[in-house]
């Protein structure tokens, strides 16, 4: 009879709990009856995650501005995308004569209709939305965009950054994250990115060897099972 | 409205001069969370100190690294380029 060592067992693929583990990192694998290490990859995954955005912020979490930190941070579920949406709910385009030399939408002298108007190319292409200032706050107002081409121009309701002259009393902006704490902190959320990677793979296929069972050994991915023998 | 100076989770925090200590968190969540998937089995069953004991030892060589790197960069860019340039 052959040696059974020569066959390897196949690891079974599960991916039912390779996507719990894109949801909640770690609950794929008490899904497969690895509850110690779902748990403690949980631990590290959020733990990075949630120190991130404790250090840095939401600013730690922009995919317009540091969209190359993003694509990485991604990975790191659901809670990534939420945040990510608020801070971009948080933002909105600059006005011209806010900011010296910024360019932003056009106040029109008109007295009725909207108080701003913008062409089309321009909102596509050059102006972008951008934190609000201490000095200014965020309001949602109706703005004329123009068509450079064909003239016709269409009402769209935009938030805008409207410059105050002093702080507003209520709630502050989003601090903005600056400087070595902010590099730190998107590291933070990308390691969390990467890690959930890792942690989805081996949720998904399964393969855990056993101390001192050699290379290319296989352990059944249930851990109550016994493992194959070296030989 | 709120009356937090600091916000928790919304506003960076302001240890700008300690900037360097929070690598060591980094540093161990990181091996950690990677041990925890990849420290093999014992008898079977996941093992408590043999993750502990690969987890810290990775936390330790990752951090050491990283510090020797660190230092390494200050000497090229602080001494060796002002030589060459």
């Amino acid at each position: 009879m052959p040696a059974p060592s020569s066959s390897r067992p196949t690891p079974s693929i599960t991916p039912m709990a390779g996507l719990l583990s894109i949801v909640l990192p770690g609950l794929g694998h008490a899904l497969t009856g690895r509850v110690e290490r779902g748990i403690f990859a949980g631990v590290g995954v959020l733990g990075l995650l949630l120190g991130g955005l404790l250090i840095g912020g939401v600013d730690a979490i922009d995919s317009r501005e540091d969209r190359a930190w993003f694509l990485g941070q991604a990975f790191g579920g659901p809670i990534v995308f939420a945040v990510d949406a608020y801070h971009q709910s948080t933002k909105a385009y600059p006005v011209q004569g806010g900011r010296a030399e910024e360019l932003g939408l056009s106040r029109r002298t008109s007295s009725s209709g909207p108080d701003y108007s913008v062409s089309e190319n321009e909102l596509d292409t050059r102006i972008i939305k951008r934190r609000i200032g201490p000095d200014e706050t965020r309001e949602v107002v109706d703005v004329i965009v123009f068509d450079a081409i064909s003239g016709q121009g269409e009402t769209r309701q935009l938030p805008v950054a409207v410059p105050q002259g002093s702080f507003e009393a209520g709630a502050p902006p989003i601090g903005e994250g600056l400087g070595k704490l902010n590099e730190i902190a998107m590291l933070y959320i990308l390691c969390a990115g990467l890690l959930n990677i890792i942690v989805f793979f081996d949720a998904a296929v399964p393969t855990v060897r056993d101390v001192g069972s050699g290379a290319g050994q296989v352990a059944e991915p249930d851990e109550n099972e016994q493992t194959e023998d070296a030989s | 409205m709120s009356v937090l100076a600091w916000r928790p989770f919304l506003d960076p925090l302001a240890v700008h001069d300690q900037w360097y200590l929070l690598i060591v968190p980094l540093v161990v969540l990181l091996s950690f969370g990677y041990k925890a998937v990849r420290v093999p089995n014992k008898g079977g069953s996941f093992s408590m100190g043999l993750y502990l004991r690969q987890a810290g030892l990775m936390a330790v060589q990752v951090g050491l690294t990283i510090t020797l790197l660190y230092a390494g960069a200050i000497v090229i860019v602080g001494h060796l380029l002002e030589r060459i340039t």
